[in-house]
Order: structure tokens, then sequence, then C-alpha cells
């Protein structure tokens, strides 16, 4: 074909070389004397007055492929510096062109001088708000409108501003907002989640590892090897908790045998020196050491306590009390062992199984082979599961609230217990899962598969020819996907393309769904014929097709087309594809862990443990009950039985020295000691109960 | 059933209300710590700091000599700083008045429990401080005016909630709405608060025992933090301070992250799964443990105890801004993405 191109700025030549490249004649135009559009050197000089671009960041790779494309060796012909913006008075911040984007971006800012704290923090605000809308705007959006919310004016005129002028070259009341946030995103916040700085995993996000291994090429294979991109099944990970536990119950063990040797025991002889301990008091009592030691030991219930006689009639009594300490400790460590143990059973024999069921389409058993994906135990060889059976999705809905967002999703689903068990229906719903033969089924996902009737020219055809579209965007579900049509005698056909629950048209004229709601639905397919390439063997995605089969000419795109539903397209040898609406898919997940009641129960004993552990404080009393010298008593007659119902003589008199300590966390046993020697002092007898 | 707006913008109100409240609250404290303690006080007198502790219970002498603490001290109160400090306590109690009122009312206006996003969930967790720190204050009143190193982390707390924090008022996703948010998120943001005050002690502990240290070696402490420590209470206090709000704290943290596990068992499938926020938690609860290990150990107790209590924060605070914001995983309900 030949083509006028009119102007020779970037946007000209840029499609002029595309032209060129797809095989066109082109001619282009220019005005001016020279190439460059707005970017060009200037008319008069003799060139050396460049107006070109202001910067060129690191992210417009679009425009440096352009450059390749044309021979430009853009390593040799550019200077890479970091992104700087300084402005005479000193101010101005610097941005490392290397390293993590994210923390280069949070650095720069930091160290940015001429900017006050708040405008920092407004900054701050702005660019979490982009973050928050994925860099993304309405198209109409220009960057001043963008910036009326955030951020301060000292932001906007010397940070937005000239990185506005200087990347789109148009001032901010008529520069696209979409242009720029694009800009953005790519050269200072890197890809959609900066997270450089921590290691991704393989059992979290594989794809994620795999960049960061291309990203960093040196170092990632000694973390690789060192088993740094799965560190939980790392074998110095597993060294440092199994040693940790091996430790704990080094030490739970023997001092199991001290508590119990301490249980058993009586408490520790009293003193000589009462009055040397933390909380020491003393008083006189009627009666002699044996009758007021006698009562004591009476008032002090609850406490472990003995009574010892000393030479010269002294009598003394040693409590101990607040043994539930220690055996809340050890309970507490033990326990956790015992946690360990139970999360050892789930991972050995426990599985997760997760499949994609369409409504109304049939469902599947508790078997390895039926499940999109499996995940056993190590010691799960696929027999003797639960047996289980899901007959069927028979519908799946989302309630709404009035402003748009998901209240609640639910799937209906029958399903039926062992053998030939009797079809029952439940409803799973998130937070409600399935608990049924040892397994918990669980909703995690949904989406839309679109329906199609596909009709030859000779009248036959599939009717409700349907299959699951996954979601790309979550917040709109504008879902892609293929419906194959594999007949066995060929030309076979497939449906690509993407499916929007609140069907709209974008600037760019593609499908794009404005709800998750399906009130409108559409979709934008392309029809490929020919050969899918399922016969040979290889396994191919069920979402695209292959692309290889494109490349050798044997599946070729016969037509596009945008349906409602009832709408159909008819391609040039007559067989007609009408789409008839769409069904819902929901993501059904079933789980087995045989560990699970074991670690509740072991958490409960963890957290009582605990409880005991730091609450009960383990304390000891101590008397020491001489007898005092009353005035008509010459000898106080020490071999005379003791007599506990015998009413205190009320010529004998004692002297109590009482002390006491709390052997951990002595703070507030002041009050209960205070209080323990008002219950000794109290003359008046126990009750008997 | 929709977001009722309007008391939606009274609680956000409510909100910055109750910041202003409780900076009004730190001004006063500062007021009670400027004019306080004019001329000696016993127990800061540096003779008295080189009396050795008979108080120590236990097996193993202590590894540090501190001034021990009899309950009742006589402490110089200036009228000014006396009145200050019972404005400060009014300010606080007003202040968290209003903030559970907010709070109360977000509820309300969303139909829910009012803690589903970072930004409920920091106002939770600095009402919890403030309300550990009034417990605190019933018992120790002689404290009063460390409100003043308190409230400053959380009025700086509250005012990032409501500015790179905020979001709007808006119902859960249907993930979040379960009985387990007011039993699991609630005691976590308790926990949260609780470990804020051990940690405001902390920092008070060390800068208290610098303090003593260069006294007892006979120099004058002259650079900023340092000269703090000559109106802080005694080393005992706040070490005491810090391990009983940790001792309380820990259980309430432990049966909160016991209580995430039983809801993840109903909502996710599994009941541990390693998710970025499980794990720091995890981390979180390991490190304190050590702390209350290094508590009852001889060598450890005291300064490298105090440090292991900072170290447990930081992770604290790193699981809460860092995770929720950075991160990506389950428990991305921050409300931001």
């Amino acid at each position: 074909m030949r083509m006028a191109i009119v102007g020779a700025g970037w946007a000209g030549l840029a499609a002029a070389v595309r032209a060129t490249e797809a095989g066109h004649d082109v001619t282009v135009f220019e005005a001016a004397g020279m190439p460059g559009g707005r970017a060009r050197s200037d008319d008069a000089s003799d060139g050396a007055t460049d107006n070109g671009q202001h910067i060129l960041l690191g992210g417009y790779t679009c425009t440096l492929g352009l450059m390749r494309s044309v021979g430009v060796d853009v390593e040799r012909a550019l200077l890479r510096v970091p992104l700087r913006v300084t402005y005479a008075d000193g101010a101005g911040f610097a941005l490392a062109p290397t390293g993590p984007r994210l923390l280069a971006a949070a650095r720069a800012l930091l160290g940015a001088r001429g900017f006050g704290l708040v405008d920092k923090l407004s900054a701050i605000a702005m660019a979490r708000d982009w973050r928050r809308r994925g860099f993304r705007c309405p198209p109409s959006m220009t960057v001043a409108d963008l910036l009326h919310r955030a951020p301060t004016e000292l932001v906007r005129r010397r940070l937005v501003e000239p990185l506005c002028v200087a990347a789109l070259n148009t001032p901010m009341a008529e520069a696209s907002a979409g242009v720029f946030l694009a800009v953005m995103r790519d050269s200072l916040f890197g890809a959609r989640d900066a997270s450089d700085l921590l290691l991704p995993q393989r059992p979290l996000n594989p794809t994620k590892v795999d960049q960061y291994i291309a990203d960093h090429p040196g170092w990632s294979k000694i973390l690789d090897a060192a088993g740094f991109f799965d560190v939980f099944a790392a074998p110095w990970f597993a060294a440092t908790y199994l040693l940790l536990f091996i430790s704990l119950i080094g030490c739970v063990v023997p001092r199991l045998k001290a508590h119990g040797t301490a249980m058993l025991s009586a408490p520790p002889a009293v003193p000589r020196r009462l009055e040397r301990l933390p909380s020491a008091d003393s008083f006189s009592a009627g009666g002699t050491p044996e009758q007021v030691a006698a009562g004591s030991v009476r008032r002090l219930r609850g406490w472990k306590t003995v009574t010892r006689v000393e030479d010269g009639g002294v009598v003394t009594v040693a409590a101990e009390k607040g043994y539930l300490r220690e055996t809340g400790n050890l309970v507490f460590h033990a326990a956790l062992v015992v946690l360990l143990v139970g999360v050892a059973l789930g991972k050995l024999w426990g599985y997760q199984g997760t499949v994609l069921l369409t409504e109304g389409q049939p469902g599947i058993c508790n078997a390895v082979p039926l499940y999109d994906s499996f995940r056993p135990g190590k010691l799960v060889d696929g027999s003797g599961l639960a047996p289980f059976c899901i007959d069927s999705l028979d519908k799946f809905s989302v309630d709404y609230d009035p402003d748009g967002t998901p209240a609640q999703f639910r799937a209906d689903i029958t399903y039926s217990l062992g053998e030939n068990g009797a079809a029952r229906k439940d409803v799973l719903e998130v937070n409600h899962p399935l608990r049924v033969e040892g397994v918990r089924v669980y909703l995690v996902g949904h989406g839309f598969a679109p329906r199609f009737t596909v009709t030859k020219p000779d009248g036959t055809g599939v009717k409700n020819l349907s299959a699951p579209f996954l979601p790309q965007d979550p917040r709109t579900l504008l879902s892609e996907g293929t419906v194959k049509l594999l007949d066995t005698v060929k030309p076979q056909l497939a449906l690509y393309g993407t499916f929007a629950p609140f069907a709209a048209l974008g600037p760019d004229g593609k499908l794009t769904s404005l709800s998750p709601q399906p009130g409108n639905p559409g979709v934008a397919i392309q029809i490929y014929r020919g050969d899918l390439g399922v016969d040979d063997g290889a396994p191919q995605s069920v979402y695209t097709i292959d692309q290889r089969q494109v490349a050798i000419g044997a599946l070729k795109q016969v037509a596009t087309a945008q349906l409602i539903p009832g709408k159909a397209v008819t391609l040039d040898d007559g067989t007609k594809i009408t789409f008839d609406g769409y069904s819902q898919w929901a993501t059904i997940q079933v789980n087995h862990d045989p560990g699970q009641t074991l670690v509740l129960w072991a958490a409960g004993a963890v957290v009582l443990g605990l409880l005991l552990s730091l609450a009960v404080r383990r304390r000891r009393l101590f008397l020491r009950i001489t007898p005092a010298p009353t005035p008509n008593s010459e000898t106080v007659d020490n071999s005379a039985p003791v007599d506990d119902g015998a009413r205190p003589d009320r010529d004998a008199r004692s002297v109590v020295a009482v002390g006491g300590l709390a052997r951990t966390d002595a703070g507030s046993f002041g009050t209960e000691f205070a209080r323990v020697v008002e219950q000794l002092r109290d003359p008046s007898p126990v009750r008997k109960d | 059933m929709p977001v009722n707006a309007g008391l939606a913008t009274l609680s956000d109100h409510m909100f910055t209300w109750s910041i202003i409240l409780y900076s009004l609250a730190l001004v006063a404290y500062c007021g009670e710590y400027a004019f306080g303690r004019r001329g000696k006080v016993a127990s800061t007198s540096p003779e008295q700091v080189l009396v050795a502790a008979g108080a120590a219970p236990g097996p193993g002498a202590p590894a540090v000599k501190s001034v021990s603490a009899p309950p009742k001290r006589p402490r110089v109160r200036t009228p000014q700083a006396e009145r200050f400090g019972r404005v400060a306590v009014a300010a606080t109690v007003l202040g968290l008045a209003v903030q559970l009122t907010s709070l109360t009312l977000r509820g309300i206006a969303t139909h829910r429990v009012p803690w589903g996003n970072m930004y409920e969930f920091a106002s939770v967790v600095g009402a919890a401080a403030v309300i550990a720190y009034l417990v605190v204050l019933i018992r120790l009143p002689q404290v009063r005016y460390l409100g003043m190193f308190l409230l400053f982390p959380i009025v700086v707390l509250l005012f990032l909630a409501g500015t790179v924090l905020y979001a709007p008022a808006a119902p859960l996703v249907p993930a979040l709405r379960s009985y387990w948010i007011a039993i699991h998120v609630t005691t976590i943001s308790i926990g949260t608060g609780i470990f804020l005050v051990s940690f405001v002690a902390t920092v008070l502990y060390l800068v208290r025992r610098r303090w003593e240290i260069s006294v007892e070696a006979g120099r004058t402490p002259t650079r900023f933090p340092v000269t703090l420590g000559s109106r802080l209470p005694v080393t005992d206090v706040l070490d005491r301070m810090a391990y009983r709000t940790v001792a309380f704290g820990f259980p309430v943290y432990t049966f909160g992250i016991i209580a995430g596990a039983i809801w993840a068992e109903a909502a996710w499938g599994r009941y541990w799964g390693w998710d970025p926020k499980e794990t720091w938690a995890f981390i979180t609860w390991v490190v304190y443990a050590a702390y209350l290990h290094a508590r009852a150990t001889a060598g450890w107790r005291g300064t490298a105890a105090a440090r292991v209590n900072i170290v447990a924060f930081a992770t604290m605070i790193f699981n809460f801004f860092i995770i929720n914001m950075v991160v990506s995983g389950l428990h991305s309900y921050a409300g931001l993405t």
C-alpha cells in the first residue's frame, strides 16, 4: 500500500518505521527544515541547539526499541545518568538509575533539598494515591486535574510540573494524565509490585521468582542454591526450628522432674533474720507458739505449709504457694511441642485439591486425577482419600451492596458422600465452608464462561459451547479465554478473546468492562480456523490458542467480532457463531488436614499455660514464733502437747515475726503480704467449714 | 446497606478532634514535666543512685545495680506542675472519649465493626495504648508525666492514620464479613497498643539507665536525650512497667494470633500458610518471647533485655506498615490497594 505521513516528529517517524517494516511504500511530509518535530534541533543554527527530549527515561521502552530498530546503539549513543531535578538555589533531588526502584524513589524523596516535611509527606500521599489507582485514570483527565487533590504548591511547581513538561513536552493543563501516570509507573515506581527488597518465594509466586532471577542474574544463582527462594523448605531453616525444638524438649524434661520434686517436697527452712526479707513485719499474739502456729496454718489455706520446732520453744511455719506458675510454664512449652507434632501430621498426611466447576456442568469426586491442581502431603499417595463427590455446581451468585461492592459470594452445590450416597445440597460461602467426611470444601474464586452456538452451513452444529474465561482485572472482572470446537474432522474452530460482564468500548475501541455485575454482557472474539494442534500429544493451555500453530500457518484468524447476547457472526464459509450468553464458574477447594484438631487443642493449652505462667507468682511466707515473756509466767511449759481445740491460754503470749518474698516479679507482693499479715493478726477463731 | 455518609463525616471530624485533644494533653504533660521536680528529690540524688538494692529476690544476683523503689516516694511537686498534670490527664481522657466515639460512629455508619482497614486499625491501636496508659496510671500515679513520652508516638500514629493511611468509610469485602473480625482484629490491636506502652517504657528505661551510669561515674550528662534521665523515675519502676505490660499483652497477642489462625481455616482453607503478615506476626511473637526469656536470664536482665524489646517493637511496626503497604498477600485488606 502507498502511504503518506504528514509530520516528521516522533509520532510520524515511528509510524513511518512501523509501516515500512510492514511492507508499505511510505512518503513522509515535513514542513520544517529538518525532522524531529517538537524535538528537533534548531532550524536556523547548524543543529547545535537541540530541542530534543528533555528527559529520556529508562522506562521509555518503546522509544528505545524504536531507536534500536533503526540501528542506533542506545548504550553508546546515550549517557545514562541519575534522574536529577535541580534548581539554581540548590533545591532538587536525584534518583539513582539502578537498584530497587521503590527504595530509590523513597531515598530520592527523603534526600530532596528545598522541600519541607509537609511537602514530602504530601508527595508520598500523592504517589500512594497513584499506586492505589493502579496508575490509571479516565482518558480525558489532564495532569492538572490529577493534582487537584493532593500535593502542596511546592510539590506541584517544583516536582510534578518539571517532570510533566520534561517527559510530555506539554503544560500540565493540557498534558494527558494517563500518559503521565504510565511514565511515572514505568520509570519511578517499577512494575506493579515494587518489592525488590524482599526476595520472592516460589510457593507464593513462581513467576516473580523467575523475573527476579532474570533481573539480578549475578547473585541469584547463589541465592537459589542456598534455598533463599523457598526458605521454608530450605534445610537451614528446618535445622533452625528443629534444633530449637530439640533444645526446648531438652529444657522441659529436666524442669519437669525438678518441678515434680519441688511439688512433693516441703517449703525450705525459715531464715534466722526475717527482717532482712523484702517484706517483713512482726506482731504479738495471744497463745503459746504452738497454738499460734496451729491457728496460722488454719488461716493460711491454700498454701503448702510445714511447721517445725526449734530450740528454745520457737516454732516456725514455712509456707509456699504458686506452684501453678511452673505448671503453666511447662504446659505452655510442652504444648508448643505438641503443636509442632500436629503441624507435621498435617503436612505429611494432608492434601489440598482445587477444581473449577461451571454452573450446570458435571462435578468431580475426591480423586487425584479429577482436580485441576492437587497438592498432596509428603505421605499422601492419592489412595484412601475420603469418599465424597461434588455432583455439580447448581448456581453461583453474588450479592451486591447498593454501591456495587460485593457483599457475599454464594455457590449452591449438590454433593454426595460414600460410594452411592444420597445427593445433598449445601451453600458454600466465603467464611462458611462445607465440613464433611474429614474434608473441608471452600469457595475460593469465581468468573464467567461465555456460551456460544456454532451452526455449520450443512445445518449441524454445537449448542452451548462454552469455556471458562479467566478474570484479568479483579475489580471489573474483564476476562480472557478461548472456546475451542474440537472436531475430529478439520478444520477446527477457536474463539479467543475477552468477555466483559458490563461491556463498554474503551477509548482505543477495545472492549472493556465497567462493573463486575453482569448487567450488559459482551464479548470481543477473534475467530481462528484450522488445526488447533491438540492431536500431537503435547499439552496446551485451555485458555489460549497455541501460537506456534498460527506461526506455521496451520491456524488462521478468519474473523473478529464484538457480540452481545443474541447476536451472531457469519464466517466466509457460512458457519454462524451466535453468542448466547454466559454461565458462571466457581473455583472449589477441598482441604484435608488430619493434624488440625490436635493443633487447635495444643493452641488452647498454649494460651492457658501462658496465662498461668505469667499471672501466678511463686511466693513464700515464713513465720517465726517465739514465746514472749509474760509478767505472770516463770517458765513456759514446752512439753505440754499442742491442743488445737483448747482455748488459747490468756496468759501466754508469743511474738510472731513474719517475712515473705516473691520469687519472681516482686512488685505487687507487698499488698498481698500486708493482707496476709492482717489475716494472721486476726484473733477471732477460724470457722471450720 | 449503604454507608451513612453523615455519620462517617462526623466520625472523621471527631477523629481530628481527638488528635487535637491528645496534642493538648501532650503540651500539658510537657508543662508538668518542665515545672515539676524543682530542687533535689531523694531518689534522684547521686548518692542514692549508688545504693545497692537489697530487694532482688531469687537465685543469682541481679546484673545491674539500681535504686530500690518503695511504693510511695516523696516527690516534690510544684503547684503549676500539679495543675498541668491534672489538665493533661483530663485532656487525655477526653481525647480518648472522643476517639472512641469516632470509632463507634464509624461502626454505625458502615454497619460493621470499626476495624476493617489500616486507618481504623491504627485508631484502635492508639486507643488501646491510651487505655493501657490510664490503667498503669491508676496503679502508679507518680508516672503521670510519662504520658508525654507515650502520647508523642500515639499522636504521630494517629496523624499518619488520618492522612497517609486514611480510607473512606466503606463496607467490608466478603472475606472479612465474619464474627471473627471482632475477636481476631480486636485482640491483635489491643496487644499492639499494650506493646506500644511497653516500648515507650523501655526507651525511657534506657535513657534513665544511661543517665545513672553517667552519674555513677561522677559526670553530669549534658547531651539531650540523656539529660531527660534526671527527671525520670528510677530504672526499677520503668523496667517493671515495661515487663508488666508485655506480660499482660503477650497472652493477648498470642490469643490474637491463634484466633487469626482459626479464622484463616474458615476463610482461606488452612490455619497457617506463611502469608507475609502471618510470618511477621509470628516473628514478632518470637521476639517478645525472647524478651520475656531475656528478662528472666541472669546476664540479660536490664539493658540487653530492653534492646530485645526495642527490636520486637520494630518488627511490629514493620509488620504493620511495610507488610500492609508494600508486600502483597492474602492479608491485603489495608484499604489502600
